[in-house]
C-alpha cells in the first residue's frame, strides 16, 4: 500500500510541475493586468521545440532552453498585441492558442511518436532525500523540478511581496493610472512580465515532454494550459498558492492513471473534471455569499488595456 | 524637413470616430496579411504555397462532395456565430459557445433515445430540448455575472471543459452503444433525423440561415436590440430606459446559450447522429471568431462562416501533402490575431506636433 502511495504522489509532483511553471507564467501576466488565454498553445509550442532540439542536439539543457527562447518570442509577439497594440486580450489568447497548437501540429508531425531518449540526470538532495517516504517523493528530482517547485515561486514571491520593484509591478495590475502618475511605466512593465510569463510557460512545454511524458504527440497538452489557467484564479494569482494549487490538480492526474491502472471503481472523467469543477466552485462562492474576501486578491486592471489619455 | 524625422514631433491619436468602410479595409488587410505570413511559412517548409492555395480551393469548391462537406461545416458555424454576436451585441463575452453546444447535443441525445413518435414532431421537440440544454448551461454564468459581476469570461470556458468531459463520460459510460455499430465510443444512433437535401447536406442549413434572418431582423428593426446595445455599452443607462441590466444580462445569456444549444441540436440530428467524443469539432470557438470578424453585422457573420468553413475545409488538403489537419489551426489563429490588431489600429492616427509646441516645451523647462 505505501509503495501505492509513494508512486501516486511521486506521479503527482511531478505531472504537478507542468501546471506549477504554466500557471507562474500566467501569474506574472495577470499581475500586471494582462489575461493570457494562449497558454496552451504556448505549452504546446514549448513541447515541441524541446522536442525536436533534443533529436538534433541530443543535449537536454540546451532543448529546455531552446523551447524557452520561442516561448520568450511568443510572449514577446502577445506582450506587443496587448500590451503596444492594446488589442484585445481574449481573443489574442485565443489566437495564440491556435497558432501553437497548429504550428506544432506542422512541425512536428514528423518527430510525432519517437520517444525522446534525452533526459535530466536525477540529483537527490543529500540528507533530505534519505528521509522515509517524503525523501523519494520530494527530493529525489531532477533540476527542472526542483526549479519548478521551490526556486522560482520563491524568487516571484519574494519579488512581488517584498521589494519595492513589487510594488510597482502590483499597482500596474491593480491600478495602472495611478501607478504612472507615481512614475512608473506601465508599457514597460506590462511588455517585460508578459513576455516572461510566455518564457515559463513554454518551459511548461519543454518540462512536459522531456520529465513527464518523453515524446512528442498532437494533443499531448491534454488541456493542461487551461487546467493553468484555472490554478491561477484557484490560487488568486498567489506564486505560493499556485504551488499548492498545481500539487492538488497534479494528484487528480496521477489519481486518474492509477485509477486505470488498478480498476477503481472512480470514473477517470469525474476526476479530469475535477480541477476545472474546483475553479468554478471557488469563482462562483461570491454569488451565494455577499462576503467578497476572495475576489480580493485578484488584480483589479486585468483584461483591461491601458490608454493614458483616458481616465476612469 | 528635418522636424518631420524627428520622433518627438509626432505623436499618437485616437480616433473616436472610424467609419465602416475604413474598418472593413482595414480587416481585409489583416486576413491578406495573415495569409501572406502563412504562404512565408508553406514556403520556408518547401511547398509551393500558390498551388497549396489553388488546390485547396479547387478541392472544395469543384466538386460535389468539396461542397456538400463545405455545407455540412458551414451550417453549425453559422448558427453559433449568431450565438456568440448576440452575446457580443451586449458586450458579454460568452466562450462557452462551445460547452453549450455540447449540452445542447446531450439534451438532444437524452430525449431523442426515449421518445417515440412521427418524425416531423419529435424533430421539433428535439429543437426545443437542445435550446433549453444550451440554455440552461449558460445560466450558471449568467446568474453570476448578473447579481455578483463575476467575468462570465472564466467561469463558461470552465464549464465548456466540464461539457466536453460530461459527454465524453456518457458516450463511453451510460448511453454507450453496445452493438459497436459506431467507428468511436459512442452512443446509439438517434432515430429521428434531419432530412437530407443536397447530398449529405441537411436542411439544417435553412435553419442556419433563418436563424441568422431572425437575428438580421431582431438587430435592425428592434426596440429590444437597441435598448440591450445601450444597456450593453453602460449599464447604468438601464434606469433611466427603464430596463432591469441584470434581468438582460441574465436574458441576452440564455438566448445566446439557446442559439448555440440549437447548433449542437442541429448537428447532432442533421450530420453526426451518435453523441460521440469531440461532437463539435471547436465549432463553438469558430463562431466565436466568425462573430469577431463580422463585428455582430449580419452579412458579415455569412462572408465569415463561409471563409472559416473554406478554411476548415482546406485541411483535408492539407493532410494530402503530408500536413497535419491541425495546421489549418495556424492560419486561423493568424487571421484572427491580425484582424483583432487591425480593429484597434485603424483608431491610431500619427499627428505632427508643430514646432510651436516643441517651443513651450523647452520654456517650460528653462
Amino acid at each position: 500500500m505505501t509503495d501505492i502511495l509513494i508512486s501516486i504522489l511521486t506521479t503527482t509532483i511531478i505531472a504537478g510541475g507542468v501546471l506549477v511553471l504554466a500557471a507562474l507564467g500566467e501569474t506574472l501576466s495577470e499581475r500586471v493586468g494582462v489575461m493570457n488565454l494562449g497558454l496552451e498553445g504556448l505549452i504546446s509550442m514549448g513541447a515541441v521545440i524541446a522536442v525536436l532540439t533534443s533529436f538534433a542536439t541530443d543535449n537536454v539543457w540546451l532543448s529546455f532552453m531552446a523551447a524557452g527562447l520561442v516561448g520568450l518570442a511568443l510572449g514577446i509577439l502577445f506582450a506587443f498585441t496587448t500590451v503596444v497594440i492594446r488589442a484585445n486580450q481574449i481573443l489574442c489568447g485565443l489566437s495564440l492558442t491556435f497558432i501553437g497548437l497548429g504550428f506544432s501540429a506542422s512541425i512536428g508531425n514528423s518527430v510525432a511518436g519517437r520517444p525522446v531518449t534525452a533526459e535530466f540526470e536525477l540529483i537527490p538532495i543529500p540528507y533530505l532525500s534519505e528521509i522515509p517516504v517524503l525523501g523519494s517523493i520530494l527530493f529525489s528530482h531532477s533540476l527542472p523540478v526542483y526549479l519548478a517547485y521551490f526556486f522560482l515561486p520563491l524568487v516571484i514571491y519574494f519579488l512581488f511581496f517584498h521589494t519595492r520593484h513589487g510594488l510597482n509591478i502590483r499597482s500596474v495590475g491593480e491600478n495602472p493610472a495611478s501607478a504612472e502618475s507615481a512614475g512608473v511605466s506601465v508599457m514597460t512593465i506590462r511588455m517585460i512580465y508578459v513576455s516572461l510569463g510566455g518564457l515559463l510557460t513554454a518551459l511548461a512545454g519543454a518540462y512536459l515532454t522531456l520529465i513527464f511524458i518523453p515524446t512528442w504527440s498532437e494533443g499531448i497538452t491534454g488541456g493542461r494550459g487551461w487546467i493553468a489557467i484555472a490554478v491561477v484564479i484557484f490560487a488568486r494569482c498567489n506564486p505560493v498558492k499556485v504551488v499548492f494549487g498545481s500539487i492538488l490538480f497534479g494528484l487528480v492526474t496521477a489519481l486518474g492513471f492509477a485509477a486505470q491502472a488498478m480498476n477503481w471503481p472512480i470514473s477517470p472523467t469525474f476526476l479530469s473534471s475535477l480541477p476545472y469543477l474546483l475553479t468554478l466552485l471557488v469563482l462562483l462562492t461570491p454569488t451565494f455569499n455577499a462576503n467578497e474576501k476572495f475576489l480580493k486578491n485578484m488584480p483589479a486592471a486585468i483584461g483591461r488595456p491601458y490608454y493614458r489619455e483616458e481616465r476612469n | 524637413m528635418l522636424d518631420k524625422l524627428n520622433k518627438d514631433n509626432w505623436k499618437v491619436q485616437t480616433k473616436l470616430v472610424v467609419s465602416k468602410k475604413t474598418i472593413f479595409f482595414a480587416q481585409l488587410l489583416a486576413i491578406l496579411f495573415a495569409l501572406f505570413v502563412s504562404s512565408i511559412v508553406i514556403k520556408l517548409s518547401g511547398l509551393n504555397p500558390l498551388l497549396l492555395g489553388a488546390k485547396a480551393l479547387n478541392s472544395t469548391l469543384g466538386s460535389f462532395f468539396g461542397l456538400e462537406q463545405l455545407g455540412i461545416l458551414l451550417t453549425p458555424i453559422l448558427i453559433t456565430a449568431v450565438a456568440a454576436a448576440t452575446a457580443f451585441r451586449m458586450g458579454l463575452w460568452n466562450i462557452g459557445i462551445e460547452g453549450q453546444f455540447y449540452l445542447g447535443t446531450i439534451a438532444v441525445t437524452l430525449v431523442g433515445l426515449n421518445i417515440e413518435g412521427p418524425n416531423f414532431l419529435i424533430l421539433i421537440i428535439l429543437v426545443i430540448v437542445g435550446i433549453i440544454g444550451g440554455a440552461l448551461w449558460a445560466l450558471l454564468p449568467a446568474l453570476a455575472k448578473a447579481y455578483a459581476n463575476i467575468s462570465e469570461i472564466i467561469s463558461t470556458l470552465m464549464l465548456n471543459f466540464i461539457a466536453i468531459l460530461l459527454v465524453n463520460y456518457l458516450a463511453i459510460g451510460p448511453l454507450r452503444d453496445k452493438t459497436g455499430a459506431g467507428v468511436m465510443a459512442s452512443s446509439a444512433r438517434i432515430s429521428y433525423s434531419l432530412p437530407e437535401w443536397f447530398g449529405a447536406l441537411h436542411i439544417g442549413f435553412f435553419f442556419a440561415l433563418i436563424i441568422l434572418g431572425i437575428y438580421a431582423i431582431v438587430s435592425f428593426y428592434t426596440q429590444f436590440s437597441y435598448e440591450t446595445e445601450m444597456i450593453g455599452a453602460n449599464s447604468k443607462v438601464g434606469p433611466y430606459i427603464g430596463v432591469s441590466a441584470s434581468k438582460r444580462i441574465i436574458l441576452i445569456m440564455l438566448i445566446s446559450g439557446g442559439i448555440a444549444g440549437l447548433a449542437g441540436m442541429v448537428e447532432i440530428t442533421g450530420n453526426i447522429h451518435r453523441l460521440q467524443d469531440g461532437i463539435s469539432n471547436q465549432f463553438g470557438i469558430f463562431g466565436i471568431i466568425v462573430a469577431v470578424l463580422s463585428r455582430g453585422s449580419p452579412l458579415g457573420i455569412l462572408i465569415g462562416s463561409v471563409f472559416i468553413a473554406l478554411v476548415l475545409n482546406s485541411g483535408i488538403v492539407l493532410q494530402s501533402v503530408g500536413l497535419s489537419v491541425n495546421s489549418v489551426l495556424f492560419l486561423t489563429g493568424l487571421i484572427l490575431l491580425a484582424v483583432t490588431c487591425s480593429e484597434v489600429l485603424v483608431r491610431y492616427k500619427l499627428v505632427y506636433v508643430s514646432q510651436n509646441i516643441n517651443l513651450i516645451k523647452e520654456k517650460n523647462n528653462d
